[in-house]
């Protein structure tokens, strides 16, 4: 067919071998005759003579232009889009001639849009691995700093500790061996130095315990404990400050519980934790309920309240450090604004989760779980 | 470490496209304590220099050079964690490649070479106009300025990139490294005072250690 216009060897290798699409049409827009690129873009189904040359063609609507309008056109490039055999979509600039009672169709891509597309990608993509290498720098240095504020922070607790130890112990004495040779403002002196004193002494272990966590330093010796008793010990240890506050403490603990691993200090350190706030932020008369059951894989821990609540804006932050509430101790106490990140830290360790649901003026429930 | 079987086993990957795998490879040697300068010399530069052959003898065309590039660069961020880890001396560098050089990947890995080094190294990228690097070495007071050339066609903005600088900071010293300056390298550092020029990392490494 081809041989009707190309009547050279150099046609005809262009023909066979250009990387340009290269049909012929018959006046119905059928392809009759297609170049081996043509061939290998669009596939071998190409020449099966239907459907007509309009239907290989791709646009985001089904009007694209007649054939006749294409052939008008003539040498001025027309883009078309066209469906390739590897499911993908490509654009040509498409020129067509018309003779004798064929029309042939001319499609090429443009290579310097191709060129400006490449440059771009290539330029893309060099600026993401260069701001990946930045965020990797960045990230190191963040992670020096922290490991040097741990470093100091450790250091710095530990040091103040021996001398808050003496400043207790002294004070302690005085109040208990002086007391009948101090006047009452003296005695109150005294008293605060020692209420103080052993804040302080919270403060800095609570240091010592973040300093420690966040160096990725926390170790846990779990030893197999019979949970129930545990943690009733450790209610019992905190009914003196309950009924200072006329606090009432209730225990229910689910019977023939599994004996779990624990490290058994810093379980302790969580109960104790829980138990002092759910006191310190209740009213007299009123109840903090501990239980302990099993649930599911896990034993769960709950410490009820029924004090002033949290509000819900406030509960997002609560396990995060130096975070303290809205919501103040009944009795003035203070709060160092560690224990719940210390908690979560330690229950994490544990493979256990923490959270709290509270509402204001109803009281607040921590709970947390161990696995069996 | 890096046996001639992994090295072939990366190259064919890294010719293929094979990302997973090269990752593969390379996350083996990292576990396995490569040291970090022979993953840089023995596998990347290796391989992208022996890819750079290739294309300039029609082997392979330049989409799959550009490929086996954007996978390198990639690879790189496997190494951050390691490289970034070192300690400090307080020096510091800036490394850049001139205006109209698009290939980056050895510059910076040359960056990477001195912060495992302890130096403080910012990498300016591909492309980067003679204005915007003296802006940064205004910005950063660095001990040394690198400039990297992996085609001889980016020589004009080069030289050009040196006067620029030297005209503001003559006493600032220059390395010169990449495969732009094959046969070329000794007659710049010549013709241009304060300029070094470093044919391979391994070169430029022992230099760095007594600078």
């Amino acid at each position: 067919m081809y041989k009707t216009i190309l009547q050279h060897p150099i046609y005809d290798f262009l023909y066979k071998e250009a990387a340009l699409l290269f049909l012929v049409l018959d006046p119905e827009g059928n392809v009759i005759e297609a170049n081996n690129y043509a061939k290998d873009i669009v596939g071998s189904d190409l020449l099966s003579a239907k459907p007509p040359f309009k239907k290989i063609l791709l646009g985001f609507s089904t009007d694209l232009p007649p054939l006749a309008e294409l052939i008008r056109g003539g040498s001025v490039p027309r883009m078309l889009s066209l469906a390739t055999s590897r499911g993908k979509t490509q654009t040509y600039y498409f020129q067509f001639y018309e003779k004798e009672d064929r029309i042939y169709a001319f499609g090429q891509i443009n290579h310097l849009e191709m060129e400006t597309l490449t440059e771009n990608l290539v330029e893309a993509n060099n600026e993401i691995n260069n701001l990946s290498r930045e965020l990797h720098k960045t990230n190191a240095h963040l992670t020096k700093l922290n490991d040097q504020k741990n470093h100091f922070l450790g250091m710095a607790a530990h040091d103040l500790r021996n001398p808050l130890c003496v400043i207790l112990q002294l004070s302690d004495f005085l109040y208990t061996q002086a007391e009948s040779l101090l006047d009452a403002k003296q005695l109150k002196m005294l008293a605060s130095i020692r209420n103080a004193s052993k804040f302080m002494s919270q403060l800095i272990n609570n240091f010592l315990d973040v300093s420690i966590i966040e160096s990725g330093k926390l170790e846990l010796e779990l030893v197999s404990t019979d949970f129930v008793p545990f943690v009733e010990r450790t209610v019992l240890v905190n009914q003196l400050l309950a009924e200072k506050k006329k606090i009432k403490l209730t225990f229910q603990g689910e019977k023939n519980l599994p004996q779990i691993m624990i490290d058994n200090y810093k379980i302790e350190q969580i109960l104790n934790n829980l138990i002092s706030n759910a006191i310190k932020y209740s009213f007299p008369e009123s109840t903090v309920q501990i239980s302990v059951q099993k649930s599911g894989d896990y034993i769960l821990v709950t410490v009820q309240d029924e004090g002033q609540g949290i509000p819900a804006a406030e509960l997002p932050k609560l396990f995060q450090a130096f975070q303290t509430t809205s919501v103040k101790g009944t009795a003035g106490e203070k709060s160092t604004g560690l224990g719940l990140l210390i908690s979560k830290k330690i229950v994490s360790g544990h493979r256990g989760k923490i959270w709290v649901e509270s509402k204001p003026g109803k009281g607040s429930t921590f709970s947390f779980t161990l696995p069996c | 470490m890096i046996t001639e079987e992994i090295y072939n086993r990366y190259l064919a990957n890294l010719l293929s496209g094979n990302k997973k795998e090269c990752s593969k490879i390379v996350t083996d040697l990292l576990d396995r304590k490569v040291l970090i300068h022979n993953l840089y010399m023995h596998l990347f530069q290796k391989s992208m220099y022996e890819i750079g052959k290739l294309w300039e003898n029609n082997r392979i065309s330049v989409a799959t050079e550009h490929m086996a590039t954007s996978i390198t660069e990639g690879l790189l961020n496997l190494v951050y964690p390691v490289i970034f880890s070192a300690e400090h001396l307080d020096k510091r560098i800036i490394i850049s490649c001139v205006a109209s050089e698009y290939h980056q990947l050895g510059g910076k890995m040359v960056a990477d070479i001195f912060e495992l080094n302890g130096w403080d190294a910012y990498f300016l990228g591909a492309n980067t106009p003679s204005k915007e690097l003296l802006k940064m070495i205004d910005e950063k007071k660095p001990d040394l300025l690198g400039l990297s050339m992996s085609l001889c066609s980016a020589l004009l903005s080069l030289e050009e990139t040196i006067k620029t600088v030297q005209s503001s900071i003559s006493k600032l010293p220059i390395i010169l490294g990449g495969q732009g300056f094959a046969g070329i390298g000794k007659e710049l550092t010549d013709k241009y005072s304060n300029t070094i020029y470093f044919d391979s990392l391994d070169k430029l490494e022992k230099w760095l250690r007594d600078f």
